[in-house]
């Protein structure tokens, strides 16, 4: 069965085209014109991604994104004209999953929609179980604790401390962490320091602890430090 | 990257009708909403691989958020996008004819 992508979009010529360029693919599309249809049309048909626009009129998508992401870890791509690093780092923040910009390919947008799919939908296939410190993970459950707290963590969140928790004692590139956690990766790198931040920042607030130690100009380490 | 011809078709399609309504935007819209429409309308034109009438968006963009560094007064600026758009699509309608 094909995986189906909800568009929402105020303009037209664009939704138009996005819709299109996934039908060609073989995802099933499901369309939506402002953030409150669309809000209803996610409840209504459950798509397995969400692309979003963040200037949406009256209700952004940024705020479609929060009302999402409150009742669903579904995949959330920002389909935007807002370029500026700092628009980036809030459509993250708000829980999106990857982001393109207008004007964009087509062509790229569907590969992108592809890779966050694979993403969202991969099991490694030595699922386990890792413990480091006051730490646990596991991969086959998709549950991560701090001392028993459960983490409430996005998937990309939760696919980057396994990576950690999978090397504790080596550092994790970047490079390896593009392409373990995002696939095939078209931006640039600092999409993993976004996530690591926010990554830290739950650890922080769940167990007082501090994790994912940068090693400046390679990578990360779990570094587990209380 | 090329498309699918799928696609392509589409947005060859379109294109004429795409530029329509952005004149038509940039004709009414009031000073305002012109940076945002400009900004709105750059992605839109550009997605659809029109991409001088994109790059004129940009400018109109830039000289709506700040006047004073555009050179010349908003109006005149906006008059030139709108002529960068509407040649556009008398080239597009040229090349349907013929």
């Amino acid at each position: 069965m094909s995986d189906t992508v909800l568009v929402i979009d105020d303009d037209d010529d664009l939704r138009a085209l996005v819709a299109l360029a996934l039908t060609e693919s073989g995802y099933k599309v499901v369309q939506a014109p402002d953030g409150p249809q669309g809000i209803a049309a996610f409840h209504a048909h459950r798509p397995d991604l969400t692309v979003l626009d963040i200037g949406l009129g009256a209700m952004d998508g940024l705020e479609v994104c929060r009302q999402l992401r409150a009742v669903s870890a579904s995949p959330i791509v920002f389909l935007t004209s807002r370029a500026e690093e700092v628009d980036q780092l809030v459509g993250f923040a708000a829980g999106a999953d990857d982001y393109v910009t207008k004007p964009f390919s087509p062509k790229l947008l569907v590969a992108r929609v592809g890779t966050v799919l694979r993403r969202a939908a991969g099991t490694p296939e030595e699922s386990t179980r890792f413990e480091v410190g006051p730490l646990m993970i596991d991969t086959e459950e998709r549950v991560a604790t701090v001392n028993g707290v459960e983490l409430d963590l996005t998937r990309t969140e939760f696919d980057l401390l396994a990576q950690l928790m999978e090397n504790p004692r080596r550092v994790v590139t970047r490079d390896m962490l593009l392409e373990r956690v995002w696939g095939s990766w078209y931006g640039d790198d600092h999409v993993v320091e976004v996530h690591m931040s926010r990554l830290r920042t739950k650890v922080k607030a769940a167990g007082d602890l501090r994790i994912g130690i940068a090693v400046r100009g390679v990578g990360y380490k779990l570094g587990v430090d209380g | 990257m090329s498309e699918q011809p799928s696609v392509q078709q589409f947005i060859a399609q379109r294109q004429a009708d795409v530029l329509a309504r952005a004149i038509q935007t940039l004709e009414t819209c009031s000073e305002d909403e012109l940076p945002a429409q400009a900004h709105r309308l750059a992605g839109t034109l550009g997605t659809y691989q029109l991409d001088g009438a994109q790059q004129a968006c940009r400018t109109l963009e830039e000289a709506a958020k700040n006047p004073t560094a555009a050179g010349r007064p908003l109006p005149e600026v906006r008059a030139s996008t709108l002529e960068v758009l509407k040649t556009a699509a008398r080239r597009g309608e040229d090349e349907a004819m013929s």
